[in-house]
């Protein structure tokens, strides 16, 4: 794949969530609001971006027998970089993200990428990979978090949309809503990718 | 196997010495937030007080905050302790007021790590950011509350009901807030507030009046923006405070991070107005 086609390859094609159905922990659980979606997003992109770079730079000094401690070692570091950089300038967004900050170490999406990619290929690469997927991951992550928002509350990003006499589905920010709204977006993107094809 | 160990500890080693960096880098801004986030529980679970003290006590005592109304240590409006409770996956923090006759004035938790979902929900609050919200920030929050606390004495104005503004009303009322412009502001107020145009001649006659109005829309919010499992304390002595109100074969009261999170604060909470009656030796008797 040429560097554009690995950027992009993770908003739609490979997107982690819509069509690898990976990572979907956060998913579910922070996409109550579109910020706490955004703020997730970004989170894991930097720490994807971060640890492909590391991971592909260290690859051939790492003996394959050790490679998955070190590579733990390296994302649980952005990680902890991301958790202390949010708590002390975001602090409020830190506090709605909670424990699923520190849950990035064991998103199945950021190991996916060091041992699948960022472990076979060049720093460059790795670092489009990164960026792409991250990218992808945060645009799942807005897509699903809007809908909730919008359906849930009337608003979207403390924005009044659907004007004071609409009722809110409440259940849309609650778990079913989740687990609902994911369903619909994955039957879609499996729907425009056939028809694609 | 030597270099296998080599270099994992290689790894490890520049893994901890970028991360002792970060956290040095990110402390001043860490401990700034935390106390930050403990004045303004302080004033919520006081709401009175102006000014206090710290009581620091050495050892096993408890240590504790005495709250005054006035800025010269006159008028002592009660205390505030810090509870700390084991819940369902976190040590839960809270920062609780307490009248000098033992009465709960007030309290919000500072800091916990609860299932998400679950024991989170104890800070759950009922409303989101409203316009009286917006005039606060604009104006300052604590000269609304320092109005309110002034026009409260002398004035039987009922509390108005809070209602949303669509977007638009919102911006222009932020915006005439941010200009101080009054007028603008009077015409904005009574469909903002939801109260009818007589209503509106009576408590927006003149400036004073509608930052009154202001205000006890802020009395009203605080209320509202009391998480609902908060508002059971609200009022009570240390031993009016319930666990559970009533076991039943009908009712399983399933155990959940909520119920778990739930009793630690209520037990943490009780504990600590306990310690602090034994430090104060004991407190004033109401007349009621």
């Amino acid at each position: 794949l040429s560097s554009v086609g690995e950027f992009t390859k993770g908003f739609v094609k490979e997107n982690p969530v819509f069509r690898l159905v990976l990572g979907l922990c956060p998913v579910l659980a922070v996409t109550t609001s579109l910020k706490n979606g955004v703020g997730m997003g970004l989170a894991a992109t930097f720490v994807l971006v971060g640890s492909n770079v590391i991971i592909s730079l260290i690859r051939k000094a790492v003996p394959s027998r050790i490679r998955i401690p070190c590579y733990i070692v390296v994302i649980a570091s952005f990680v902890t970089v991301v958790d202390l950089v949010m708590a002390g300038y975001t602090p409020e967004l830190h506090k709605n993200l909670g424990l699923f900050i520190p849950l990035i170490v064991v998103n199945c999406i950021i190991l996916g990428r060091a041992e699948a990619f960022a472990s076979k290929n060049t720093v460059g690469r790795s670092f489009v990979d990164g960026l792409g997927m991250g990218l992808g991951f945060t645009f799942a992550l807005v897509i699903t978090a809007s809908v909730r928002e919008i359906i849930g509350t009337g608003k979207i990003w403390d924005l009044v949309l659907l004007g004071r006499s609409y009722n809110p589905v409440v259940a849309a920010v609650l778990s079913p809503g989740a687990f609902i709204t994911l369903g619909f977006l994955i039957g879609l993107f499996n729907l425009l990718e056939k028809r694609k094809a | 196997m030597i270099r296998l160990t080599l270099v994992l500890a290689a790894v490890t080693f520049v893994a901890s010495m970028a991360l002792g960096f970060v956290y040095q880098s990110t402390k001043p801004k860490i401990d700034l937030q935390d106390k930050l986030t403990k004045e303004r529980a302080r004033k919520i679970a006081l709401p009175d007080a102006a000014c206090g003290v710290f009581i620091e006590q050495e050892g096993d005592g408890t240590t504790y905050y005495r709250g005054y109304r006035d800025p010269d240590t006159t008028g002592f409006a009660g205390y505030v302790v810090t509870a700390r409770g084991k819940g369902y996956s976190s040590t839960i923090e809270t920062v609780v007021g307490v009248d000098p006759y033992g009465r709960i004035t007030g309290l919000r938790i500072t800091s916990q790590q609860e299932t998400p979902g679950l024991g989170t929900r104890i800070q759950e609050v009922l409303s989101t950011r409203t316009v009286a919200d917006a005039i606060a920030e604009m104006v300052g929050r604590g000269e609304v509350e320092r109005l309110c606390v002034e026009v409260e004495a002398d004035t039987t104005m009922p509390c108005v009901q809070v209602s949303l503004l669509d977007g638009v009303g919102c911006e222009a009322l932020e915006k005439a807030v941010a200009e101080r412009d009054t007028t603008r502001v009077i015409e904005l107020v009574p469909p903002a507030f939801g109260i009818s145009a007589e209503d509106s001649a009576v408590y927006l006659s003149t400036p004073a009046s509608t930052f009154t109005l202001a205000a006890a829309v802020i009395g009203e919010l605080r209320m509202r923006n009391t998480p609902w499992f908060l508002q059971q304390f609200i009022g009570k002595r240390a031993g009016n405070l319930l666990v559970r109100a009533d076991e039943s074969d009908e009712y399983i009261q399933a155990i959940t991070g909520a119920t778990i999170s739930s009793v630690a604060v209520t037990e943490s909470v009780r504990e600590a107005i306990q310690n602090l009656r034994k430090e104060i030796g004991g407190f004033e008797e109401a007349a009621d």
